[in-house]
Formats: C-alpha cells, sequence, structure tokens
C-alpha cells in the first residue's frame, strides 16, 4: 500500500501526463490541418480543425478530469 | 439616448447591496473565530461550490470578459486554440498541487505561501524574499486591474444619465481629482468600482472574497449561456455565422473629420459613435463620437473603420443609412499587416492582425499559451491559497469535477458569441475593447427584453471584482502576517492584527486606486507580465518543495532567483532592442516558459550543491518513512 504522499505523487505525474497528452493532441493536429493553406470545410457549424483539434480534445479533457477527480483520486487525510 | 439606459445603474446598485449584505454577513461569522485564520483563509472551512467557484472567478479576471472577447472580435477562430488549454486547466491548478498544499498548510499551519516555504526550508530569509517578491508584483497587477474595471464601469454605465450627472458634478466641483489624460467619467467608475472593492474586502475578509465569488461565478455562468442562445438565434445558427465569416476580409483602420460649409451653432454638431456612412463608394463606421465645437467648422479627427468585404456592405447598405450633418473627410486608411485582402483570414491561426505580419497567433506562440494557461495558472499565488482553505480531499475531488464543467461552459460558448459579433455588431474593430457591452445591449434589444441587459453587462464587474478583492486580500496577509507577525512582533494580539488588517487592506485599495488614477500604458502586458512573474517565482519552489524530499534551501532560492532573472532579462532586452512592452521570444516561445526551465535547472544546481534539509522539516512535509525511503 503506498504512502499518501506517494500516492499523491503518482497523481501529480498522472496529470501532467494528462496536460502533456492534450498538449501534443491540439497543437500536433492544429499544426497539420489549420496552419495548412487551403479552404477551411465546417462541421457542426464550426471550421472542421476547431471540432477536432479544440472541441474533441476538449471534450476528452473534462471526462478524464471528472473520472480522474471522482473515481481516481484517492481522499487524503482529512 | 437609450430607453434602457438605466438598467445596467439599477443592475450595478442590486449587485453592490448583494455584495455589501454578504461581507456584513461574513464579518459576523467570523467574530466568534480566531481572527487571523478567518480573515485569511476563512479557517479552512471552503465547500465544493465555494471552492470550485472561488477558483474559477479568481482566475477569470477583468481580461475575460473584456480583453478576450475582444480578442475574439478582432482575430476570429484563432483564439480557440489560444485559449485551448482550458480543457485541462481544473485538474492541473487544482490537482497538481491542491492535496499536498492543503495537507502540509494543515500540518504545519501554514496560513500564506510564504508560512509554507519557511516551514518547509525553515529559512526565513527565503520566506521574506518571497513576501517581498509577491508584495510588489501583487501591487503592480493591481494597478492594470483597478484600471481596468474603471474602463468597464465607465463602458457600462456611461450611457446612464445619472452616472453623467455624478461626472459632470466631479468634473465642477473636485476637478483636483480628476488627472490630465482621464476624464470624469473614468475617475468616477474608479471610484465606485474602489470604494465597493475595498469596503467588503475588508470588512469581510477571505469569507466575503469566497462568498462574493460564489455569487460571481454563478452572475458570470448565467450571463454567458444568456449571451449564447441569443446569439445562436440572431445570428440564424453557428453554420449560417460560419459561412458568413468565412468570406471575410479585414477591414481597413483610419481617421477622418468631419466639416461643414458654415460655423456650427452654438450647442455644436455631433456625429455619434457608431454612426454608418458612405464616402466614395466606401462604407465606413465611426468608432468614436465627433464633435464640431461651436463656431468652427471641422472636427478632430476621429477612429474610423472601413468595410471592405462585399457581402458585408451588400448586407449593411440594405438598410438607407443615416443622414450625416457634416461631411466626412477620410483621411489615411492602413490596411491589415497580416490577412488583408486575404478572404477567410478569420477561419483559421494564426488569424489576422493590424500590425504583425505573422499574424495574431504563429505557432510556437500557440504552443507557449498552451503551456502558459495551464502552467502558470498553478503557479499563481491567488489559486494556491484557495487549496489551502478548503474542507478535505473529497471537497478537492468534487470541485476538480465541478470547475471542468464550469470553465467548458464559459469559455468554449465566449469564443462562439464574439465571432459570431463580427456579424452583429461589424465595424468596431478600432475599438473592440467595447465589443461585450455593445452586445449586451444589441442581444436583449434583438430579443426584445431590453433590461435583460442589466444582467448580461453584469459578468465583466463580475470577473474584474472576484480578481481584485482576492489579490488585495493576499497583499496584506503577506504584510501583517508574514512581516509583522512573524519577523517584527510575534507576540501581537488579535485585536491589533485585526486593526492591521483592517487598515493594510483599506491601504493597499487606496494605493492601488491612485496608480489607477494615472493608468500605465500597455495594460495588457503589465497583467502578462505580473501574472508570469509571479508564477515563475512560485511553481519550482512550490511544486519541488511539495514532491521532492531532496530539494533543499538553496535549490529553492536559486529557482526563485534565477527564473525571475531570466524572465525578466527577456522583457528588459525587448524593451531596449524592440522599443516596446513586447519580450522577446527565443524560438517563439514566451519568456515564461524560459523562465520556468531556467528555474527548474536552478533547483536542480542548487539541490546538488546546497545543504541537507533537517529531519523535522522533511517530516512535516512527507511524513517519517517517505523521506528516508527517497534519500536511501
Amino acid at each position: 500500500m503506498p504512502s499518501a504522499f506517494r500516492r499523491a505523487r503518482r497523481e501529480a505525474l498522472h496529470i501532467l501526463i494528462a496536460w502533456a497528452v492534450c498538449l501534443v493532441w491540439t497543437i500536433g493536429y492544429c499544426a497539420i490541418s489549420a496552419y495548412r493553406p487551403g479552404d477551411v470545410t465546417l462541421l457542426w457549424g464550426m471550421p472542421s480543425w476547431v471540432v477536432f483539434g479544440i472541441v474533441l480534445p476538449w471534450l476528452s479533457a473534462t471526462i478524464y478530469s471528472l473520472w480522474f477527480a471522482l473515481f481516481h483520486m484517492k481522499d487524503g487525510e482529512q | 439616448m437609450r430607453s434602457d439606459a438605466n438598467a445596467p445603474l439599477i443592475a450595478f446598485v442590486c449587485y453592490t447591496a448583494i455584495v455589501l449584505g454578504l461581507a456584513v454577513l461574513s464579518n459576523y461569522a467570523f467574530k466568534k473565530r480566531a481572527f487571523v485564520s478567518e480573515y485569511f483563509l476563512g479557517s479552512r472551512g471552503l465547500g465544493v461550490i465555494a471552492l470550485a467557484l472561488t477558483f474559477g472567478a479568481t482566475s477569470a479576471s477583468a481580461g475575460s470578459f473584456a480583453g478576450f472577447p475582444s480578442l475574439i472580435y478582432a482575430h476570429g477562430w484563432s483564439l480557440a486554440l489560444w485559449i485551448a488549454s482550458y480543457m485541462i486547466f481544473p485538474l492541473c491548478g487544482m490537482g497538481l498541487l491542491g492535496k499536498r498544499l492543503s495537507i502540509v498548510s494543515r500540518r504545519t499551519g501554514a496560513i500564506t505561501l510564504p508560512d509554507i516555504l519557511r516551514a518547509r526550508f525553515e529559512s526565513r530569509s527565503l520566506a521574506l524574499m518571497s513576501t517581498i517578491l509577491l508584495s510588489v508584483l501583487l501591487c503592480v497587477f493591481l494597478v492594470p486591474q483597478f484600471t481596468l474595471a474603471a474602463l468597464i464601469m465607465q463602458q457600462l454605465l456611461g450611457d446612464s444619465p445619472l452616472y453623467q450627472e455624478a461626472a459632470l458634478w466631479l468634473q465642477n466641483d473636485l476637478p483636483n481629482l480628476i488627472p490630465t489624460g482621464t476624464g470624469p467619467e473614468y475617475v468616477l467608475g474608479l471610484l465606485l468600482f474602489a470604494i465597493l472593492v475595498v469596503a467588503y474586502t475588508t470588512f469581510g475578509g477571505f469569507r466575503a472574497v469566497v462568498w462574493t465569488d460564489v455569487l460571481q461565478g454563478f452572475v458570470m455562468l448565467i450571463g454567458v449561456l444568456l449571451m449564447l442562445v441569443f446569439t445562436l438565434v440572431q445570428v440564424g445558427g453557428l453554420r449560417n455565422a460560419s459561412l458568413e465569416m468565412s468570406s471575410m476580409q479585414p477591414p481597413r483602420l483610419g481617421t477622418a473629420s468631419f466639416v461643414v460649409d458654415s460655423p456650427a451653432p452654438l450647442e455644436g454638431i455631433r456625429i455619434d459613435m457608431d454612426t454608418w456612412f458612405m464616402d466614395e463608394e466606401r462604407l465606413f463606421r465611426t468608432n468614436e463620437a465627433a464633435l464640431i465645437p461651436a463656431g468652427d467648422t471641422e472636427s478632430a479627427p476621429i477612429k474610423i473603420t472601413q468595410i471592405v468585404t462585399p457581402q458585408e456592405i451588400a448586407r449593411i447598405t440594405q438598410t438607407e443609412l443615416p443622414s450625416l450633418p457634416a461631411k466626412p473627410r477620410v483621411g489615411q486608411l492602413t490596411p491589415y499587416a497580416r490577412g488583408d485582402n486575404t478572404v477567410g483570414t478569420y477561419m483559421r491561426p494564426p488569424g489576422p492582425s493590424p500590425s504583425d505580419p505573422n499574424g495574431f497567433l504563429p505557432l510556437g506562440v500557440a504552443v507557449s499559451f498552451f503551456a502558459f494557461w495551464a502552467l502558470a495558472g498553478t503557479g499563481q499565488p491567488g489559486n494556491m491559497i484557495r487549496l489551502m482553505a478548503f474542507t478535505g480531499t473529497r471537497t478537492l475531488r468534487r470541485a476538480i469535477a465541478s470547475l471542468a464543467v464550469y470553465f467548458s461552459l464559459i469559455y468554449f460558448p465566449l469564443i462562439i458569441i464574439f465571432c459570431c459579433a463580427r456579424l452583429l455588431a461589424p465595424g468596431l474593430d478600432h475599438t473592440p475593447d467595447r465589443i461585450m457591452p455593445v452586445m449586451a445591449y444589441l442581444l436583449s434589444d434583438g430579443a426584445g427584453i431590453p433590461w435583460m441587459a442589466g444582467i448580461l453587462i453584469a459578468a465583466p464587474f463580475a470577473a474584474a471584482m472576484s480578481t481584485v478583492d482576492s489579490f488585495m486580500l493576499m497583499i496584506t496577509s503577506s504584510i501583517v502576517r508574514d512581516v509583522y507577525q512573524q519577523s517584527i512582533r510575534p507576540e501581537a494580539t488579535e485585536r491589533l492584527l485585526k486593526r492591521l488588517s483592517y487598515g493594510t487592506t483599506m491601504l493597499v485599495g487606496l494605493l492601488a486606486t491612485i496608480g489607477a488614477l494615472y493608468p500605465p500604458q500597455f495594460l495588457q502586458y503589465v497583467i502578462v507580465f505580473t501574472g508570469g512573474g509571479l508564477a515563475v517565482a512560485f511553481l519550482t519552489p512550490v511544486g519541488l518543495g511539495l514532491y521532492w524530499p531532496r530539494f533543499n534551501k538553496l535549490g529553492a532560492l536559486m529557482s526563485m532567483v534565477v527564473g525571475i532573472a531570466v524572465y525578466v532579462l527577456l522583457y528588459l532586452i525587448g524593451f531596449v532592442t524592440l522599443g516596446n512592452a513586447s519580450p522577446v521570444r527565443p524560438l517563439e516561445l514566451d519568456p515564461f516558459i524560459w523562465g520556468l526551465l531556467a528555474s527548474l535547472l536552478a533547483a536542480w544546481l542548487g539541490t546538488r550543491y546546497g545543504r541537507s534539509n533537517t529531519d523535522r522539516a522533511l517530516e512535516a512535509f512527507f511524513g517519517r518513512n517517505d523521506h528516508h525511503a527517497e534519500y536511501d
């Protein structure tokens, strides 16, 4: 059973990895798709790069945040 | 004058009454508790909603409801990428440090951030240095926040006859209060804002700040969601708005004066702000009011915007334009440095820019901002303090979940609303800071419920107040707790500390008001500079202090000094070489990133060559077993 400190540190590491995944997804997709010259196609009324590069990672990050906070993160000392 | 011109004033008065009521309740609540812990930390009693909304409202400063909308209006969909790291900010901002900060602040009895550093490194010099850095940077930060708040008040209440009468009284009876370069409307807005914020913060302390933050958080959410619905209805759906936007080209910005053949009558001749006019088959909109004084034949030059997109011109000229009492004389028009004559430039990054040929958001800058919002937000002392004030980890976990949903409901709708604003309120490109109140009026008029403007414009009030109050209290806690109580007079009585706290909060408010009477140039740069500076100074020492047992006093000192030195140096080089407030950005990366990297490197070097920590400090932070295991 890991101590409260080690558990908190591991959770912090998971959060940093989540941030890095969001960075790679968002910046990576936008660098390839949004910065490239050409016509902008619309999806759900928005530019498609916004849907795939911002809206989807945003939704995923929100769902991950909810799961992480409500189910994965352990209570520490009160 | 608008028929509903007093609606914002009525909203403001109601809002003021509620905020002051909360301060009185808060003051009553802390009478029976230990003063210092209650006044600065609310006796660590924040629940889920209070923690989530005070964190959210403090993060969303005046910039979120004045600067951010104006940027969206000016640069289009690029802003979705610019703000994108808010998708993960609630998890980073609260989750990275929250649990550990809460636990160690309870164990050590820490009330302020310097308290935490003092306990961790057993160093008075480090605590004193952090207190000085914190106080100086926060004081600098407060001045542009007060200035922005005064501008918001002026824009929102300026149409009200009562406000205009009060401004006139100020000008006639107290002219010495109005420095050159400002007007009575601005000074009146500043005084109203300052008196209200100083009163409830001084009287109510941390608990009042949190309660008002909760109120402000709900006001912001309701305001944004109402605006989103009204906007989508009035533009005929998002798809329609995006199709129109994809045909737009950036306008041209310039000046014009207005002339008449014979001298103007006694009352002068006035051409209102936002008036459309044609000149040589070109369509323009005034962005300021023009006045030809009595006896004169020409007005001073005013800012104008020329619409160049054919579809927009056709749409706007479908309705008859007003006939003007004077002839326009259009001066030189300046095309955008990036995006001129380019269709669809509002639809993708880097977006149009009037001044930068690389556009608003080159890729390197986008990377910087992705790091900046999430990591610099985590390193803000104002946010860290809130992480020392909740009831337990269960509260933290639920607050993270609530804030993740809350920010999604605030920031993404703002992008949609103010992209659509280009259709609903075209031609404000010379003064885009006005777009928030302009949209509030436009949407509520369009929906046939003009009084709704009062509710919509309460959001910027709320955002400005919720940031300023927290920072004022932090400066007070730094001075009273970290300097006076810890270093000068540890045996000071509660009564003395209470008086000193009240006095200091009022003094800080007074100084910020005086500073804002002479508003600094480059407001946005001052805000970004101080916000980044605070994060560079505190993120590494606090973060590593909480998670790395080996991290020692020398490492903490070096990380703070080297990080802030590199950060300031990049701004100074920019100031000297570029001649303005922009920093140099090696590899297009913001000075915050370089400052943070330098801070981490210095922390590692300092820890390698510095003395080890004592067992006492380590046990308080890591427990008996863990710190030995880390060293072994």
